[in-house]
């Protein structure tokens, strides 16, 4: 139980940071980092589901709502510490908010997950 | 076998990343049609979800279909087997679905008028919505049912387990070399000292006991009149060994004896009473079996005399408790008190399956 929970655990902080990254090098050379987010969450999503042994087609099935779900939580956060810091976007606001929707999704995925595993 | 297990692997590497390239592809179709739109229209995400909401007709007919796809879904595809299939009925459900709700929603623009550029981003914009309402309810719905259903199939598989388990200690108390052990010695002595119709008496009972024991084990549950004549064979069994040291009263009504209840129920009770107390004639272990009539349970009650080196598992109660769990959701009562011990047991009203209920053959052994 530990030992998944710390799989689970480095598995998230890892996509995490993997989209940080993403993110600052994508804007970088000001290319559009769509394609590579939405691939990471969906590996982390199957990722955190194979941990928990969760079957494949409902695995793609939580990674694409979670996907939605990312895609309307990024955009609206990166808006939101916009509008929080005056109208103008605080630096590396969309790495932040980029790591904080990842961690919410990548524990929303164990939440769910592990219930299986509980019962 | 090595190679079997290679394929296989391969195989599913291969379906996880076919299905995710096509979750992927329909996640980025939809974000660039939304984009686009934006970036073409002033559309609106949540005023097209507004009106998908106040068009009843429409609303009604995607979450019928919703509820149809996941029928179809919980019927003919099983969690984890087909994977692509189910996938695939996601997806051509959730298009076919949105179709339909759109055409509901602008039936008169598209019959009435001839499409323009602006009608069409309008149909785009109310198709990407109802989308996204169907994926949300019908993956959402998907995930509900996929638990139910697991907790469902653990709440089987976790009853099979306790059944195995009391059927193992019902088997271990069947063979107790102990009992056995005893009961020869009793039926030696007996023998030997002449009293031909006691030891005839006394094998029928041991037969009548091993019968019911191996009978009764595969039932969930019993009539409590066929447990109650068991008790009593069981009792007149022990009693040769303890003579004057044993005491069971037994007051049960007539009306409850159509009841139902555990196999061995109440027999387990009384061996754990025999095993863990002193019987002699001195300080007689006196059991009192009744029926609580306020609470509808029957209890198995007696006085505390303790053996020095008595030891209890628990196992005997645990197990008779993860039965009740099982077949009635009821928990069992353990009452201990300073002087007396006490366990209650319900009692089981309504027989659901008759596959389940045992019936005892009561003319088999003469009581």
């Amino acid at each position: 139980m530990k030992n998944t929970t710390l799989k689970a655990n480095i598995t998230i902080h890892l996509f995490a940071i993997a989209h940080a990254l993403t993110v600052i090098m994508f804007r970088h050379y000001n290319i559009s980092d769509d394609i590579p987010l939405t691939v990471l969450t969906l590996v982390m999503v199957v990722g955190v589901g194979r941990i928990y042994r969760f079957p494949i087609d409902i695995s793609a099935a939580l990674a694409l709502l979670l996907c939605f779900a990312g895609f309307y939580m990024g955009t609206k956060g990166a808006e939101m510490i916009a509008c929080l810091a005056g109208g103008t976007l605080i630096p590396y606001a969309n790495v932040i908010c980029t790591v904080v929707v990842t961690e919410l999704l990548g524990w929303a995925t164990v939440f769910i997950t592990s219930k299986q595993r509980n019962e | 076998m090595i190679d079997r297990e290679g394929k296989k692997n391969g195989k599913f590497v291969w379906q996880t990343i076919l299905l995710l390239v096509s979750v992927a592809v329909f996640r980025l179709l939809y974000v660039d049609v939304y984009e686009m739109l934006i970036a073409a229209t002033h559309f609106s995400l949540v005023e097209a979800a507004l009106s998908f909401f106040s068009n009843y007709w429409a609303l009604f007919l995607s979450v019928v279909l919703d509820i149809a796809i996941l029928s179809i879904l919980y019927r003919y595809i099983p969690y984890g087997v087909m994977p692509f299939r189910r996938v695939a009925l996601y997806f051509t459900g959730i298009i076919v679905n949105s179709l339909v709700g759109t055409l509901v929603i602008h039936s008169r623009l598209l019959f009435a008028e001839p499409i323009t550029k602006v009608s069409g981003f309008m149909l785009l914009g109310t198709y990407i919505t109802v989308v996204l309402f169907n994926v949300i309810v019908l993956l959402f719905a998907d995930l509900l049912v996929y638990f139910k259903r697991t907790k469902k199939e653990v709440l089987i598989q976790s009853g099979k387990k306790h059944k195995v388990q009391y059927q193992y200690q019902q088997l271990k108390s069947q063979l107790n070399p102990h009992f056995l052990f005893n009961s020869l010695n009793v039926l030696d002595y007996l023998v030997q000292n002449d009293e031909k119709q006691r030891a005839s008496d006394y094998i029928k009972k041991l037969a009548g006991v091993y019968r019911y024991l191996l009978n009764m084990g595969e039932y969930k549950i019993v009539r409590i009149a066929d447990e109650m004549n068991f008790v009593r064979l069981y009792v007149d069994l022990i009693k040769e060994r303890f003579i004057d040291g044993l005491e069971v009263t037994v007051d049960v009504p007539n009306e409850y004896m159509d009841k139902y209840i555990i196999p061995c129920g109440i027999q387990t009770l009384v061996e754990n009473a025999t095993k863990h107390n002193i019987v002699n004639a001195k300080s007689p272990l006196c059991i009192r079996i009744y029926v609580d009539e306020k609470e509808g349970k029957i209890a198995v009650e007696n006085n505390l005399q303790l053996r020095v080196n008595a030891q209890s598992t628990g196992v005997g109660l645990n197990n008779i408790n993860k039965q009740y769990q099982d077949i009635v959701g009821k928990e069992i009562d353990v009452l201990p008190s300073e002087t007396t011990f006490l366990v209650k047991l319900p009692l089981i009203q309504a027989v659901k399956n008759t596959a389940n209920v045992g019936a005892f053959e009561e003319n088999a052994v003469s009581l």
